[in-house]
């Protein structure tokens, strides 16, 4: 049996991992439970957190999964649970619609593709642990990046304040609809 | 320091009105009491909400002084993030006076509910703010960041209106538009900020300029096509007719005209890196060309005045899209020019679209408003009100292009940077487009100053503050295209300080 280099492993891990990304984004857009689309969302987000892994950035794969697995797909789950009436009759997709979408996809996906052929991205800087430190992002937080730190907070508070008022629409109507016409 | 504070001095105010209207929208006098009587809640939320509409306008006066304030502050502030030049405080001083304008449109609106009108001057102001930022950003997260704080207030503005109808389809739409542009244009910026290694905006400006890719030019796309959206040019317009038709008129108006703007600057912003990239001036060049044809092509058909006006608007994003594809610097000034005049005369389109719905009380069956216009509705306007169907007229003549508008000159300047850079073809073309758009304006200037008003239509009492509003705007809109050296010389200044930095 030949001997397996670290190199081979690790391309093979990232392989994987990719497959996976792209396996789960796959079932995310086909499958027809929304559920189970979660779950190939959930699936793609590992693959991507692995991949930031093995690119050395351990700090943002472990927010990557903290964030958009452990924050974002919960609270989609529930709001699912919550919304959805219990199996609801899946109407058949057309393919009048499915076929241009899935043209358009590859299309785009073709021309970004030969694009990046022609593309020639600068070689990246010798790996530095102390780059990606969670020290380093968080003086870079209150330095460099400050503005949109701070600008980040006011747009969630605008959506914060906005998803309360759309909820407040629908849960309580507006007093006395007619009579302030005037 | 105290020029630290000066150089962020609008925006400060933008979010200081913010907050105060924040605090009236959640204020004493909202809260729901099971036991206090309909009535008297009614007239409660009625003053808060007439409270909310005062504070806004002062406070937007307030930032349109401030703004003009700080016209000749210069410098980067936030570690380089951010860059205040002349460039972004003269747009910011156009963004303050088309949010000011806006908010006095929407006084007292009355396809809004009174309980949601201290967060409509919220959400205008929160908007305002976000395009503010994206003159000023220098770094592309902040830029993402601030364009997502204008879209996200258009977003929750567009289904505020009366009753549960077909606006809300209008809204999705917009959002499912809007995030799904919005994501093209993060890949983008990947993109961009891989290929320079950095996100600073001027960075990537020197990286693309030294090794120039067919993947820099499609990655520059890619971003552009976030803001595109936002100005609703050909194949990004879907929502715009949607949207015009069935929100309210004051939320349709500041889409229409300010948030045009904040879209020209962005785009501005992005182009002024100094970037000569041959492909983009043909990939801009075509969809400025088919943008305008669809648009006025479009717009023929259209028997409802808000949707003629959005049609339309996708034909004008097309012209300043042209002055853009120029990549030349008396290009962009006219562009800038053109953006301004443009908000100017969607003010006075839309007054008469605002004042003549307070005399429409469309109530579907299912109770909620009809926002639309049919252009019938303008029938003998000019009897009903001469000042309406006088803004309609500068309005409309203005956007066909007659002069002494700063429509005709607007058109002049574009199409004659372009026609320096060897543009012909582009102009004839723009000529043919803008000759089919004077048909569709007339028809309406017909219906309003010919066709006699339908049966029952009694005259429109304008106040003092409509007839204020149709007097400064429309003698800005004539003063303007007869001496446009007031704002000329200082736009080109502007511009080609950016484009030497």
């Amino acid at each position: 049996m030949p001997e397996l280099s670290p190199e081979t492993l690790l391309n093979a891990a990232l392989g994987l991992l990719i497959v996976m990304t792209l396996a789960g984004a796959v079932l995310a857009v086909t499958l027809r439970k929304v559920f189970h689309n979660l779950l190939g969302f959930g699936l793609s987000v590992i693959g991507g957190a692995g991949v930031t892994l093995i690119l050395g950035s351990e700090f943002v794969a472990l927010m990557q999964l903290l964030i958009f697995l452990g924050g974002i797909a919960i609270a989609m789950v529930f709001a699912v649970m919550m919304s959805t009436p219990n199996e609801q009759a899946e109407e058949p997709r057309s393919a009048g619609a499915v076929i241009p979408a899935i043209l358009l996809g590859l299309g785009f996906t073709a021309l970004i593709c030969w694009a990046m052929l022609d593309g020639n991205f600068p070689q990246s800087s010798p790996y530095v642990a102390e780059a990606w430190s969670v020290k380093n992002i968080g003086l870079l937080l209150l330095t460099d990046y400050e503005l949109p730190f701070e600008a980040i907070s006011i747009l969630l508070l605008a959506a914060i304040i906005g998803s309360v008022l759309i909820a407040r629409r629908t849960r309580e109507p507006e007093p006395s609809e007619e009579a302030d016409r005037g | 320091m105290s020029g630290i504070y000066l150089r962020f001095l609008p925006e400060l105010g933008l979010l200081g009105l913010a907050l105060v209207l924040f605090f009236i929208a959640v204020g004493p006098g909202q809260e729901a009491d099971e036991r206090e009587p309909a009535d008297s809640r009614r007239k409660r939320l009625i003053r808060a909400a007439i409270a909310g509409d005062r504070v806004a306008l002062v406070g937007g006066g307030v930032v349109l002084i401030l703004a003009i304030l700080a016209v000749r502050q210069a410098g980067p502030l936030f570690f380089g993030a951010y860059r205040v030049a002349l460039f972004s405080q003269v747009i910011k001083i156009i963004l303050a006076a088309g949010l000011f304008f806006n908010i006095w449109l929407a006084q007292e609106a009355q396809s809004l509910a009174p309980r949601e009108r201290p967060e409509l001057m919220l959400f205008l102001s929160l908007s305002t703010l976000g395009m503010m930022m994206l003159v000023s950003a220098d770094e592309l997260i902040s830029f993402y960041v601030a364009l997502e704080i204008a879209a996200y207030s258009l977003y929750i503005l567009v289904p505020l209106t009366r009753g549960h109808g077909d606006h809300n389809e209008a809204a999705f739409k917009y959002f499912l538009y809007g995030a799904a542009t919005s994501a093209v244009a993060l890949f983008g910026m990947s993109i961009l900020f891989g290929l320079a290694g950095s996100s600073s905006i001027p960075q990537i400006a020197t990286a693309l300029s030294a090794n120039p890719s067919t993947l820099a030019v499609t990655a520059l796309l890619l971003t552009l096509g976030g803001v595109f959206f936002k100005l609703a040019v050909f194949p990004f317009h879907f929502w715009a007719p949607d949207v015009y038709q069935t929100t309210s008129h004051s939320v349709a108006a500041f889409i229409a005209g300010t948030s045009k703007v904040g879209a020209v600057a962005a785009l501005l912003r992005l182009l002024l890196m100094g970037l000569s990239l041959d492909q983009l001036y043909w990939l801009l060049g075509a969809l400025a060309l088919l943008s305008m044809s669809y648009g006025n092509l479009a717009a023929l058909a259209q028997r409802d005045f808000k949707r003629l006006l959005a049609y339309s608007g996708v034909a004008q994003g097309g012209y300043i899209l042209l002055g853009l594809a120029a990549l030349d610097s008396a290009a962009y000034a006219a562009a800038s020019y053109y953006a301004i005049a443009y908000l100017a005369l969607m003010l006075l389109c839309f007054l008469v679209v605002i004042e003549l719905g307070r005399t429409r009380h469309g109530v579907r069956a299912d109770g909620s408003t009809d926002n639309s216009l049919p252009i019938d509705a303008l029938g003998g306007l000019y009897s009903r009100s001469p000042w309406l169907a006088l803004a309609l007229m500068i309005g409309l003549l203005g956007l066909a292009g007659v002069p002494p508008t700063a429509g005709f000159s607007g058109k002049w300047f574009l199409f004659k940077a372009i026609l320096d850079q060897g543009g012909f073809w582009w102009v004839l073309i723009a000529g043919i487009n803008n000759t089919i758009a004077v048909y569709y304006y007339l028809v309406v200037l017909k219906a309003a100053y010919v066709t006699p008003a339908a049966d029952g239509a009694t005259a429109i009492e304008t106040s003092l503050w409509p007839r204020a509003l149709t007097l400064s705007v429309g003698l800005g809109v004539v003063v303007l295209g007869i001496a446009p050296q007031i704002i000329m010389p200082t736009l080109q200044a502007a511009v080609s300080a950016m484009i030497g930095s």
